[in-house]
């Protein structure tokens, strides 16, 4: 605890074993269910792969890929914004939060699928329509958190940087929101997550978009190793782009990962 | 004369309206304060928790705007934070995500000094507290002792007149808690700076200061005033002493009532 200058590691080393262990262990599971035809149904791990590796290779992957990561991509960066910029907001004026609470509350605890078709009816068939829907699942996460972090930040640092000099908007914006940081990026973490199911179930609604277009015409046909192969494809991007945010997050606010 | 007062308050009266279940009400904090500190003095203020040692120590730090009275220092009114003036705070108040030596450099990178220019006073600073090989440390590294030499050091290397601190060694343990004000007797013997020293332990107060100011009532003031006529350097010893026996004695009557 005391050596000097001693490094910090990026990440833990005993959990990532432990969560390759399980993930192995898994996949290892799915195949062997698979190819013994437990389930009848019920594709092997490989021949979804397989699957994946096919239609990448026919090129029916690339295109709603890239729609979905497109429109995933514009309405978690709005979301961002508008998530901490609201949420900085809503802790700084009580007048703020009282005007926005009921919002952030209701979409907080309502399904938020309720209103994609309003979405539908404002914005028509359009990826806008989708973007929108992202921002709704994710905005309102990044501004809670955004919101509960400033809030609660210490007044102490903010004493501090004025005492020594700072005027109040810069002791605000590189102390308090700074020191916020960890609970902020805890709230981009969720929001990444949640943005992912606003695009899929955006897309699913519609259902001539993305990868749930993708997902629904196998639906129709019944075909399960095509869906598995869609989910793979949609759970492996969840997992990339939270990884990315973490990754950041590390990088960040590895002061506040450590043991206090 | 006038030249010989570093710190003069007088009259210093604050309230603060609480809002209880949707009820604002007025709740006097200061009434009446008054008091001055001579240049190069060690003053301690003393008193129960809640009696407004925080509310007086930001006011005069420019932390907080009073409702009545003035305060001077260095013969200049305050009306906000200023350069003369460096505060240690009781919870150490560092940047958890910058180092030691970024910690102690903030307020020298507030004041405009160049980067060079104020990692080399930075290091200077950290020497002095003792902590040349922790530069590089970040807080949670640190014990709360060794936090609070960062704190410590970060209000000395701007070289203020005045050094207002609160309670900065209150959240330490007793044996860290005595060298440190051990330490801080010896940083202060080197270059005399005024000090406002806040703490609620009459002991503590005794040992370190040239005058002990005695707070309470509600709201609080200065109810008592004491001069500790030990000769420095202090010593533990001098604490068994006549003198510093019934001057503690004294005070914890006046805090009786
Ligand atoms: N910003 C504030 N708003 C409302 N009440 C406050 C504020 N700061 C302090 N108080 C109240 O003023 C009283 C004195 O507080 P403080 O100056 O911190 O005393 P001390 O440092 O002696 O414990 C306390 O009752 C506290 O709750
Ligand atoms: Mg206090």
């Amino acid at each position: 605890m005391l050596t000097p200058g001693s490094r910090r590691r990026l990440l833990p080393r005993g959990p990532l074993a432990l969560q390759a262990l399980g993930l192995v262990v898994g996949l290892a599971l799915w195949e062997l269910i698979g190819a013994l035809h437990l389930i009848s149904w019920f594709p092997s791990l490989h021949a979804v792969l397989g699957r994946v590796g096919e239609l990448a290779a026919q090129g029916k992957l690339q295109e709603p890929l890239v729609q979905s990561v497109t429109n995933l991509v514009v309405g978690y960066l709005v979301s961002v914004v508008a998530g901490i910029v609201i949420g900085t907001l809503m802790a700084v004026s009580k007048y703020v939060n009282f005007a926005l609470r009921v919002y952030v509350d209701a979409l907080m605890a309502a399904p938020s699928i309720m209103l994609v078709p309003v979405l539908y009816v404002l914005f028509g068939l359009s990826s806008f329509t989708l973007i929108a829907v992202i921002v709704l699942y994710a905005s309102v996460f990044i501004m809670v958190n955004t919101r509960n972090a400033v809030a609660g930040a210490s007044s102490a640092l903010h004493d501090m940087a004025r005492s020594f000099g700072a005027g109040p908007v810069a002791a605000f914006f590189w102390v308090t929101v700074r020191s916020a940081g960890p609970e902020i990026l805890s709230g981009l973490r969720l929001g990444m997550g949640r943005a992912v199911k606003g695009m899929f179930n955006g897309e699913l609604f519609i259902a001539v978009f993305g990868l749930a277009a993708l997902d629904k015409s196998y639906e129709g046909a019944f075909d399960t190793t095509g869906i598995l192969a869609v989910a793979v494809v949609v759970i492996v991007l969840a997992v990339v782009l939270s990884t990315i945010v973490e990754f950041a997050n590390r990088r960040l606010n590895g002061w506040a990962l450590s043991p206090s | 004369m006038s030249t010989d007062v570093a710190v003069r308050v007088s009259g210093l009266a604050k309230s603060f309206v609480r809002e209880t279940r949707g009820r604002a009400s007025v709740v006097p904090v200061l009434g009446d304060v008054t008091f001055e500190i001579a240049r190069a003095e060690f003053v301690s203020i003393v008193g129960p928790s809640g009696c407004g040692k925080t509310s007086l120590l930001r006011s005069v730090a420019g932390l907080l705007d009073v409702d009545a009275g003035t305060i001077e220092v260095d013969g200049k009114a305050v009306t906000g934070p200023g350069r003369e003036r460096a505060v240690v705070f009781q919870d150490f108040a560092l940047l958890p995500w910058a180092s030691s030596l970024d910690n102690v450099a903030f307020g020298l990178k507030l004041q405009g000094v160049g980067r060079a220019e104020r990692r080399r006073r930075a290091r200077a600073a950290l020497e002095m507290v003792g902590l040349d090989g922790f530069a590089d440390a970040l807080p949670h590294e640190l014990s709360g002792g060794m936090r609070q030499r960062v704190g410590i050091a970060r209000a000395l290397s701007v070289d203020p007149d005045v050094l207002l601190m609160d309670e900065p060694f209150g959240s330490l343990d007793e044996i860290t808690r005595r060298s440190m004000q051990e330490e801080l007797l010896r940083i202060w013997e080197r270059d005399k700076k005024t000090v406002l020293f806040i703490t609620h332990s009459v002991e503590e107060a005794l040992f370190l200061s040239d005058r002990v100011l005695v707070m309470g009532g509600k709201p609080g003031r200065v109810v008592e005033t004491l001069t500790p006529e030990l000769p420095r350097p202090r010593t533990r010893s001098q604490e068994s002493s006549e003198a510093f026996t019934s001057m503690r004695d004294k005070i914890w009557e006046t805090l009786a009532c």
